[in-house]
């Protein structure tokens, strides 16, 4: 199992180095100047090129490259040229909201999915079968930013539930973390159903049904456990997904995460901070699915490491 | 079971309660963070607004636009109207808890007027060129000479980019003052309590303020980035203000009970300026044409309805020095015959720059091309968003500048003709555009501005500012001026007193929670 954990680790790295050229060559081959952004509309030429001087921008591209990657290598992904504070602080502040957000995302999408999946498998063609697919559909088809607001209208301004903005406490986390997660729910249950449906239809469950073994256990031990490997899959990228894509719900929420400071940092040409980003979330997405891989050993013991 | 899920329902419902009870604070729910709090570098409206709470100047303006007296007492001006001598008040504490002396008005102008600062850092060095020296003639006894008699020099020194900092904090801290909240002192009626970027900006009251106490004891900037979020959250009772939202929700938020809408006229207009080093559009009847060729109803009422203004001048109402030359109607006969004598009976294609940042940037540009279709233009749009568009107006020379008609905003933090007109429509002498993004140049117009600058009798003033703008708007057109923009905010209806001046700020240190 450690081989197999560090072997993945290893092979990770080439995956990390491209991702770092790619990040690093198209902030810097989009238009836009950071250092114009920075100092504004008033700003003097000379104080601009002084400014582009300070920060390095005026090398050519490989040596500030070069120089990225060893500072990188040295734990150092440099300062924010908008906030002036080391930009590990910044991700250090925001990352947590962002996790929170995608761990929270993918729990509720995982239950409901998982068992809107199994009821549908099980009353397969039936009037919940139907009613569920539907929902699912639905999830799946509706927007995350236009559904938080539907959720802000309803739980804030009419129930008065839950708070609209900001993370102040657990009760702030309700709404973003279910508009985060509904699409996901219509993604997974879908998976399930057509996981639990092939699973059901094989002869061992059948001599399960055969032995008497009791309608939980078939369904629970015998079928789920088998169909979990796609749906585990799918988990997996869809953790990377929500926490990549948590940025309009950050957004809408008034949640200070990673996604927003993304945003503002591509918005402002910040090269440090939207290379350390997307690297950040490239390194999680990346041990997300070396945790599923993992999993998958446990879920499946075919499964060699 | 049921009682279970009972428990839990009301126990959400007095949790929910307690979150719309706020203490005695005002939370502020903003689009944008600070980019700074330093008010010699400031440039936007949001850190001015917050560097306002923190920071006197010597002389102030009142919510009618008069000034009066801040950080100083009283002041005179020489015979040859260029030295100005201030009497300061004196007991006036800084945050930290030391005295304000002259000595500190002396470094925090120092700062700018020296030959090696920074301009582009502080911004407000361009705007005080004309200073010449600063000398402390005792504790609390401080003159300003200028290198010429400045006619608005009372508008200027109340303009927050002139505020006096504490000259041995800015030693310190040098170029990163304002950026942290150790090296944010000023004598403001609040003081900075903490700043998470682009989350929070909490302001306590400051107990030895040397003016009338704050009303609250605290302010909370906070930044809610998604317009119809704030509008919510408003609604919900969770922030108390929202200086900025969406025209579509106007009606909505003045028929709420839970909300007050309130309106001032103020400095803001917004414009698409010319680019005059196009070939087509450095024709002045051109720019007449296009002129008389908007419906400015469209804009007005159609785009952002009950928040803005008909344009009658280049500066609007509250500036100082405004005249008022009427709406520009539309005059399709008038722009056709423009057209024809500039040689273009058949119109042109041209083309408008525009960007998402400016509020319906999108929106006023295809406006704006359909009503030229009328005409015979034909404007193609293009949409850049603004740190793509910021580098193509910046020192670019005419050989470069691209864009014949681009969308723009203006304002003066000084409420006077000076602020608003000279820089942006007078000749650069370098060839960049500098603040001139257009290349607008008219000899008669600069001699104007400039006149306006030195002079110090105000009727005089007045009437080179008139004469000016006269040819700004409508000889000579600079510009298209589609609308002033009031300073619209909405607040709960649990907030009494609110004041705001002409630039737009609020007096928040005033506004009292029932």
């Amino acid at each position: 199992m450690l081989k197999f954990i560090i072997t993945r680790i290893i092979s990770v790295i080439p995956i990390l180095f491209l991702v770092s050229i790619l990040v690093f060559l198209m902030v810097h081959f989009i238009p836009g100047d950071p250092v114009i952004n920075m100092l504004g509309m008033e700003a003097q030429p000379e104080a601009i090129e002084a400014t582009r001087e300070r920060l390095g921008l005026n090398k050519p591209l490989h040596i500030q490259y070069t120089s990225f990657l060893i500072n990188i290598l040295k734990g150092d992904l440099g300062t924010s040229i908008r906030t002036k504070k080391p930009v590990i602080q910044e991700i250090k502040d925001k990352y947590r909201y962002s996790l929170i957000l995608a761990i929270g995302g993918t729990l509720v999408a995982s239950v409901l999915g998982v068992l809107m999946g199994i009821v549908s498998a099980i009353k397969q063609n039936k009037f919940w079968d139907n009613f569920l697919m539907v929902i699912s559909l639905l999830s799946v088809s509706t927007p995350s930013f236009f559904l938080a607001l539907i959720l802000i209208l309803i739980f804030s301004l009419f129930l008065g539930w839950f708070p609209s903005i900001g993370v102040y406490s657990w009760r702030h986390y309700v709404l973003p973390i279910f508009a985060l997660g509904t699409q996901s729910i219509g993604l997974i249950a879908r998976m399930t159903r057509s996981a639990m449906l092939d699973t059901l239809n094989q002869d061992y469950i059948t001599t399960a049904k055969a032995k008497g073994a009791p309608w939980f256990q078939v369904v629970f031990s015998h079928a789920l456990r088998n169909a979990m490997i796609p749906v585990l899959t799918i988990l997996g990228l869809r953790f990377g997904g929500l926490l990549a894509g948590s940025a309009l719900i950050e957004m809408v929420f008034a949640i200070p995460g990673i996604g927003r400071l993304m945003i503002d940092a591509v918005l402002t040409r910040d090269y440090p901070v939207i290379q350390a980003t997307v690297l950040f979330i490239s390194v999680t997405f990346v041990m997300i699915n070396l945790i599923v891989d993992i999993l998958y050993s446990i879920v499946d013991p075919r499964v060699k490491c | 079971m049921k009682k279970c899920l009972l428990f839990v329902l009301i126990a959400l419902t007095i949790s929910s309660t307690a979150v719309c009870l706020a203490g005695e604070r005002l939370i502020i729910a903003v689009n944008t963070d600070a980019a700074t709090l330093d008010p010699h570098v400031q440039n936007d409206s949001h850190s001015e607004q917050v560097v306002a709470m923190l920071y006197n100047t010597l002389l102030k303006f009142e919510e009618d636009g008069t000034i009066v007296p801040d950080l100083a007492e009283s002041y005179t001006v020489s015979p040859d109207k260029r030295t100005w001598t201030f009497e300061l008040r004196k007991g006036v504490k800084f945050h930290n808890g030391k005295e304000m002396t002259s000595a500190d008005v002396k470094g925090t102008y120092d700062r700018f007027m020296r030959d090696d600062a920074d301009g582009a850092q502080l911004v407000v060095k361009e705007i005080t060129k004309m200073f010449e020296a600063v000398e402390v003639i005792g504790k609390y006894k401080v003159s300003v000479t200028t290198d010429k008699p400045y006619g608005p020099m009372m508008p200027l020194l109340c303009n927050r980019s002139l505020a006096i900092m504490d000259a041995d904090i800015i030693e310190k801290h040098k170029a990163s003052t304002g950026n942290f909240p150790v090296s944010v002192v000023g004598t403001g009626s609040y003081k900075i309590k903490s700043w998470k970027k682009d989350e929070e900006i909490v302001l306590v009251k400051f107990n030895d303020y040397f003016g009338t106490p704050a009303k609250s004891d605290a302010l909370h900037f906070r930044v809610i980035p998604e317009a119809a979020s704030r509008v919510i959250a408003l609604e919900t009772g969770e922030v108390d203000f929202v200086p900025q939202f969406p025209a579509e929700d106007m009606d909505r938020l003045k028929k709420s009970p839970k909300v007050n809408v309130i309106q001032k006229a103020s400095v803001g207009a917004r414009l698409f300026r010319f680019g005059c080093n196009d070939k087509i559009m450095k024709n002045t009847k051109v720019r007449q044409a296009i002129v008389h060729a908007l419906d400015r109803k469209a804009f007005v009422d159609g785009l952002f309805p009950g928040m803005s203004l008909h344009s009658t001048g280049p500066v609007t109402s509250v500036v100082w020095g405004y005249h008022n030359f009427g709406v520009i109607e539309r005059d399709l006969a008038k722009s056709k015959k423009l057209l024809a004598e500039a040689g273009y009976p058949n119109g042109f294609e041209t083309k408008i720059v525009t960007t998402p940042r400016y509020a319906k940037g999108v929106e006023l540009a295809e406006t704006i091309s359909a009503q030229l279709a009328d005409v015979g233009i034909k404007a193609k749009i293009e949409v850049l968003e603004w740190s793509v568009l910021l580098p193509l107006w910046k020192g670019v020379t005419p050989e470069v500048f691209d864009q014949p008609i681009f969308v723009m905003g203006a304002g003066t933090s000084m409420m006077d003709a000076d602020g608003a007109l000279r820089g942006l429509y007078t000749t650069t002498e370098t060839g960049t555009n500098e603040r001139n993004y257009g290349f607008y140049s008219n000899k008669e117009v600069d001699q104007l501005v400039m006149a306006g600058m030195s002079e110090t009798d105000p009727e005089l003033r007045k009437e080179l500012y008139k004469k000016a703008s006269e040819i700004l708007y409508l000889k000579d057109p600079v510009a298209m001026w589609l609308f002033d923009r009031p300073t619209t905010v909405a607040a709960s209806s649990k907030l009494s007193n609110i004041k705001i001046n002409g630039i737009g700020l609020v007096f928040y240190d005033e506004v009292m929670k029932k």
